[in-house]
């Protein structure tokens, strides 16, 4: 299933919590069933026995009653009121059968209108309505002749129930006869039923109260339950959210993250672990930044190499060409000038072709000291006097708004190299410098100073001198700092600047063994700066 | 009054030389190339030959430790346009022969001329002034000896 986390922990919870309320309610409506149906058989025996004691009084008071009633009149053997009395105890509720007999046993009235009864013995009757089994409990004592039921009640289990009852009549110590009378249930049936009925509805109103009771418990529990599954899922799922908005905030770059998880468990160690590798990370990319930057510094480097070399291939195959092209314009218009009278126009024409000649061919000068195909005549001195000489020459040239700072160690120590093509790299530099400064007012700082080991030169020359020129001027952007060494590329108007005076210092300074390297920001100014390597004796 | 030879296959730069050489007061004889101006040289004895180092058929080189060899009163001036040779090998050898440490090769030229007997070296483009003084220089000599 294709659902986030929290929701499955939800439903996941939502199920457990249905489960538990579907089988609590169901343990409960089964024992609440159990239990009403106990209670209904209890009613139904407490109501039946209730009812057969009523019964069993009435009858017994009934019987008694008729029997006492009946013992001047059995006596006398006044039959009008014999039958009066057997007919109106007949008439009782609940009576299926009465008989007055004799002392005999003989049925003196049923309380009928017939008189068929007479000659039956009540002995007859007696055991066709008892069960055999079910002995008579006798009640009223006396001796009584075997057969005659004298009193007592009976009960009979199958038929329909009828509660029998027998009483005496009585004169002092004798018996004279006895009522007997039987009392049917049926007759109660409905009063047992309605008894029943009754008591079943205060049960089943009961089992309704409490079956509303629990499907709203359930209904509570449930809502609960949702709600709990909800926030349970989202106490789960919280650390790992935490976890996993940190990891994408990683994968932004964004490395210092914290998840503020401070946990012993595995939670708590995924989140560690996480910040761990945000650290690791960052630090591999500060590496690799690093590296990065070297690289692209090599390349550069590299870059600056590949086009001097290409251009001293082409330099070379062309300058010969053009130096014996330009060999025989310079003498021919120098022979041209002393053949014209001075002040002509002849004559200022040919100084005007010896000139442009004579710019040409240190324009080409120029490209084969970049290309290194001119040769430098390295020399041990002292740099610091090289640049204080370069100084002396540049510095009488630079207007007087220009404020030209030095600051020359004296002490810095000597390298080999072709004064004439050093002093070329400084006067270029702080030719650059005045240019950039563009008429205004400004300032140009030249220093030289001794620096020890510079990791990007080779190990076995720790020591360099280290010759920086910084200006007040316009400064450059970045794109004129990638492009500042390649040949012929120049800021400055067409005409003004042949676009070779920094490519031209690369190029000497990469023949000492140097290297050039420079910031600059556009309206703060530049400095550039290269250095040479000194030479053992001053390690 | 000096007997000059000018060596160079380029036409104009003869021709250029030739000029200023002969405004000077000079007699100068031009070759295009090493083998002409070795027959010049049998014919006629030159105070001065003043040679390209680079040229082809034969190079200015060998053309200098000829004169030297047979005709030592020949002062000689090497003059180069700088650049590739045609002959990058033979070039190279010279470099280890001599023990030149390979800088340049207009300078390696100059160099390597100065050493095989060359009086005086001089790199194109150069003026009226620079050649004068390089070719008075090399006749005083003569004239000193």
């Amino acid at each position: 299933m294709n659902l986030r986390l929290r929701a499955k922990f939800s439903l996941f919870f939502i199920a457990l919590i249905l489960t538990l309320v579907v089988f609590l309610s169901g343990a409960v409506l089964i024992q609440v069933n159990r239990s009403s149906m106990e209670v209904r058989d209890a009613h139904q025996s407490a109501v039946r026995s209730i009812v057969f004691n009523q019964i069993e009084s009435h009858g017994i008071k009934l019987t008694t009653t008729l029997a006492d009633a009946l013992v001047n009149h059995v006596y006398l053997y006044d039959m009008d009121s014999i039958r009066d009395l057997a007919q109106s105890g007949r008439r009782q509720h609940g009576v299926s059968y009465l008989y007055v007999h004799d002392m005999m046993g003989r049925i003196i009235h049923d309380g009928t209108l017939t008189i068929e009864a007479h000659a039956t013995r009540l002995d007859d009757i007696h055991m066709a309505k008892l069960s055999p089994d079910r002995a008579v409990e006798t009640w009223i004592t006396g001796n009584t002749e075997p057969g005659a039921l004298t009193g007592g009640k009976a009960m009979a289990e199958n038929g329909p129930p009828v509660f029998h009852v027998s009483a005496p009549i009585v004169i002092g110590n004798d018996v004279i006869g006895g009522v007997r009378m039987g009392f049917s249930f049926d007759a109660f049936a409905g009063e047992i039923a309605d008894a029943q009925a009754e008591l079943s509805n205060i049960s089943d109103s009961g089992v309704n109260e409490l079956l509303v009771t629990l499907a709203g418990v359930t209904v509570l529990l449930v809502a609960i339950g949702l709600g709990l599954a909800d926030q349970l899922a989202r106490w789960l799922t919280r650390p790992i959210e935490i976890i996993a908005a940190a990891s994408r905030r990683i994968g932004r770059g964004e490395y210092g993250v914290e998840t503020g998880i401070e946990r012993t468990d595995e939670i708590g160690d995924l989140a560690s672990n996480i910040e761990q590798m945000a650290r690791s990370l960052e630090a591999s990319e500060a590496s690799l930044m690093a590296q990065h930057k070297e690289i692209q510094k090599r390349q550069m480097e590299l870059m600056h190499l590949r086009k001097l070399e290409s251009l001293g291939g082409l330099t070379a195959g062309i300058a010969h060409n053009l130096n014996n092209f330009m060999q025989p314009i310079g003498l021919l218009s120098e022979v041209l000038m002393q053949k014209f009278p001075p002040g002509s126009r002849e004559q200022e024409m040919a100084k005007r072709i010896i000139e442009s000649n004579r710019r040409a061919s240190e324009l080409l000068r120029n490209l084969m000291t970049y290309a290194r195909q001119d040769v430098a005549a390295k020399n041990p001195e002292s740099i610091a006097t090289v640049v204080d000489d370069t100084l002396e020459i540049v510095a009488p040239t630079l207007p007087s708004t220009v404020v030209l700072n030095r600051d020359i160690e004296p002490e810095t120590g000597t390298v080999l190299i072709d004064k004439g093509q050093i002093q070329t790299v400084v006067m270029n530099l702080v030719s650059n410098a005045l240019d950039s400064l563009e008429g205004k007012p400004g300032e140009i700082s030249v220093s030289l100073s001794r620096q020890e080991r510079d990791g990007s030169l080779p190990a076995d020359r720790p020591a360099v001198a280290c010759i920086s020129v910084a200006d007040t001027g316009s400064g450059m952007d970045d794109e004129t700092l990638d492009k500042m060494f390649d040949p012929f590329f120049t800021t400055k108007e067409t005409g003004k600047g042949t676009g070779l005076g920094l490519s031209t210092a690369f190029g000497i300074v990469n023949d000492h063994g140097g290297a050039f390297s420079c910031e600059s920001r556009p309206g703060k100014g530049t400095r550039i700066e290269f250095v040479l390597p000194l030479v053992a004796a001053d390690r | 009054m000096a007997k000059i030879l000018v060596v160079d296959d380029v036409e104009n730069v003869r021709y250029s030389l030739r000029l200023v050489l002969e405004n000077a007061g000079h007699e100068v004889f031009e070759a295009e190339n090493g083998i002409y101006a070795e027959n010049l040289l049998r014919d006629h004895a030159f105070d001065l030959v003043i040679t390209d180092i680079i040229m082809p058929d034969k190079e200015g080189m060998e053309l200098i430790m000829d004169i030297n060899e047979m005709y030592p009163a020949t002062k000689v001036i090497a003059i180069t346009g700088g650049g590739r040779t045609n002959s990058p090998v033979a070039l190279r050898g010279s470099e280890e022969i001599m023990g030149i440490e390979a800088s340049g090769p207009s300078q390696i030229y100059l160099e390597a001329a100065g050493m095989l007997g060359a009086h005086d070296t001089l790199i194109k483009p150069f003026d009226t002034a620079r050649l004068m003084a390089s070719v008075d220089q090399c006749l005083a000599l003569d004239q000193n000896a």
